[in-house]
This record gives C-alpha cells, sequence and structure tokens, in this order.
C-alpha cells in the first residue's frame, strides 16, 4: 500500500479538479470510452481493489492521482492509453507513473489485472 | 540566502517558500549539494505543476522554471520519456497560454514546443495517413505511435487555435487535419 507523499498539496489539487468538473470514474462508467479516446488516463487503484480512472489533461492542466482517491492510500497507481472504436477496446500503454505514490512496479501487475476484470488488456 | 535547508524527504519542501526551494534547487542542480537519496523527483515536478496552475501568473512562471528544470533532470536519468516529456510540455503550453511567447524563454518560448513535435516524430505524414485507415487492425506499436502523435498535438491544439504556433510550410496544420482521427 503507498501513501499520498505531497498531503500538504491535496487541497489545491481537489480544488483544481472542481473547478475542472472532473470526478473519478470507474471504467465501467458509459462515459469512459470518451475520456480514454482523448488521452492519457491517469488510474488508482484504492484499498478496496477498486479502479479508478480520470484524464491526466484537462484544460491544459496535470491532474495528480490523490484526486481519485480523496488522497488516501492506494495499492497501484500509474498512467494508461486506451483506445475504443465500435465498442473495442484497445489497452495500448500502462505504467507505474505516479509521483505522489511513488508505486513499485508491482503496480503495473495489479493494474493490468485490475483492467483486465473491465475487458481492458494491455500488450 | 546563505544556508540551506535541510531537506530529508520531499515533504520538507512542499512547507517551502518559492525562493526557499529555488536556493536548494539551484545548488543539487549544479552539484553543490546532494539531494537525499532516493529523492522523490517527480513527485517534485509534480508539486511544481499545481503550483503553477494555481498561479497562472509571473508568480506561476516561476514556478514553472522549476517545474521545467526537473522534468529536465527526470528526462535525462529515467526512462518515462513520453509521459515526463508531455508533462513537461504542457506547462510551457499552459504558460505560454496565459502571458504569451517569449523568445528565448525557457519557458515561453513557443519554437521549443514546435521543435519539440517534429523532433519526436518517427513516422512521416504519409505512414500515418496510411496507418489510419482502420488503425484497429495495425500492429500495437503503429496504434501506439498514432496515440502518441495525438497526445502532443493535444497539448499545441490551444495555441494553434489562437494562431501562436504556425510553420510557413504548412506541416503543423497538415497533422492537425488528422487529429480527428487518430486513435
Amino acid at each position: 500500500m503507498y501513501t499520498n507523499q505531497l498531503p500538504n498539496e491535496l487541497a489545491q489539487e481537489l480544488a483544481d479538479a472542481r473547478r475542472l468538473g472532473v470526478e473519478p470514474m470507474r471504467v465501467d462508467n458509459p462515459r469512459f470510452s470518451d475520456i480514454a479516446n482523448q488521452g492519457t488516463l491517469k488510474w488508482a487503484v484504492d484499498v478496496s481493489s477498486e479502479l479508478w480512472v480520470m484524464p491526466k489533461f484537462v484544460d491544459q492542466v496535470e491532474l495528480k492521482h490523490p484526486v481519485l482517491v480523496s488522497g488516501e492510500p492506494v495499492l497501484a497507481a500509474g498512467e494508461a492509453e486506451v483506445a475504443i472504436s465500435d465498442g473495442v477496446i484497445f489497452g495500448i500503454f500502462i505504467d507505474n507513473s505516479s509521483g505522489h505514490y511513488r508505486p513499485n512496479f508491482e503496480s503495473i501487475t495489479i493494474g493490468r489485472q485490475t483492467f483486465a476484470q473491465y475487458g481492458v488488456t494491455f500488450p | 540566502m546563505s544556508a540551506f535547508m535541510n531537506v530529508s524527504a520531499i515533504s520538507d519542501l512542499s512547507h517551502s517558500d518559492l525562493p526557499q526551494i529555488q536556493h536548494w534547487l539551484d545548488a543539487v542542480l549544479q552539484s553543490e549539494l546532494s539531494a537525499p537519496p532516493d529523492f522523490n523527483w517527480l513527485g517534485l515536478a509534480e508539486m511544481f505543476t499545481t503550483r503553477v496552475t494555481a498561479n497562472p501568473s509571473r508568480t506561476g512562471l516561476q514556478w514553472a522554471y522549476l517545474a521545467v528544470r526537473v522534468y529536465d533532470h527526470l528526462l535525462e536519468t529515467t526512462d518515462a520519456q513520453e509521459s515526463l516529456g508531455n508533462s513537461q510540455m504542457m506547462v510551457r503550453a499552459y504558460m505560454i497560454n496565459h502571458l504569451g511567447s517569449v523568445a528565448k524563454d525557457p519557458v515561453l518560448d513557443s519554437n521549443i514546443l514546435m521543435h519539440w513535435f517534429f523532433q519526436q516524430l518517427t513516422i512521416s505524414f504519409a505512414d500515418a495517413v496510411q496507418q489510419l485507415d482502420e488503425w484497429p487492425k495495425r500492429r500495437i506499436e503503429w496504434i501506439r505511435n498514432l496515440r502518441q502523435i495525438k497526445n502532443r498535438l493535444s497539448i499545441l491544439m490551444p495555441l494553434y487555435q489562437k494562431g501562436q504556433l504556425t510553420t510557413t510550410d504548412g506541416e503543423l496544420s497538415k497533422w492537425f487535419s488528422i487529429y480527428s482521427k487518430l486513435p
């Protein structure tokens, strides 16, 4: 489990997300394909093993991983690229990049497994 | 300011003000001082970007200078080039969008963005157009290439739409013409 290493920044990060109208989303949300096709996603698996995603950038602002879980600890986190065409999902890329949580490489395995539960698989 | 802050973890910096952090960062990046072992450079860059976008002004610009320097350091020392490069260039694009382009400025020079976009291209425009046709049937490496181009165009888009990014040969406009078809 990984804790937020920058808790002092959380209030501003949550305020940025609210201002931009960003809310963490589950992968089975009907709007997932919209944000996936826009570009890079940030993802996190919370301590209940729930997967949350949001765009990396909105209106030129980079959102931060703690927004996904209201600053709570995570089991895994990173970034991903997913493209969806005619309902077919293409997992393009996944990593464990997060300066706020600094998860290790096992995070990628957890991410792969959790995305796969929603039919998103990565090469 | 002479004495350096005692920094053992990134949380020590998050309590500090801009001059203190700048003083510490100058010393570390100029090898006058050592960063703590296994220091969280990515966390520091992310902290700076939050402060940039919280202050889209001259104060934000000072944070942007620090963010760009930390991303430069990360790009020299780590593998996640695509993610780091995009984050760094988005900081530049954000500040240019708010303050305008300034030639030779390490953050505000829009030519840096243009150079970065074209330098990162690994496929020709003709190949990209060819691969776009039925891209779901292409190999994953091609789809990844096309997505990377889309992500970089997304960073340039607000400036392009405001006419702040142009090329005399129309090369950039060609890439934007296929933006909506990219995966």
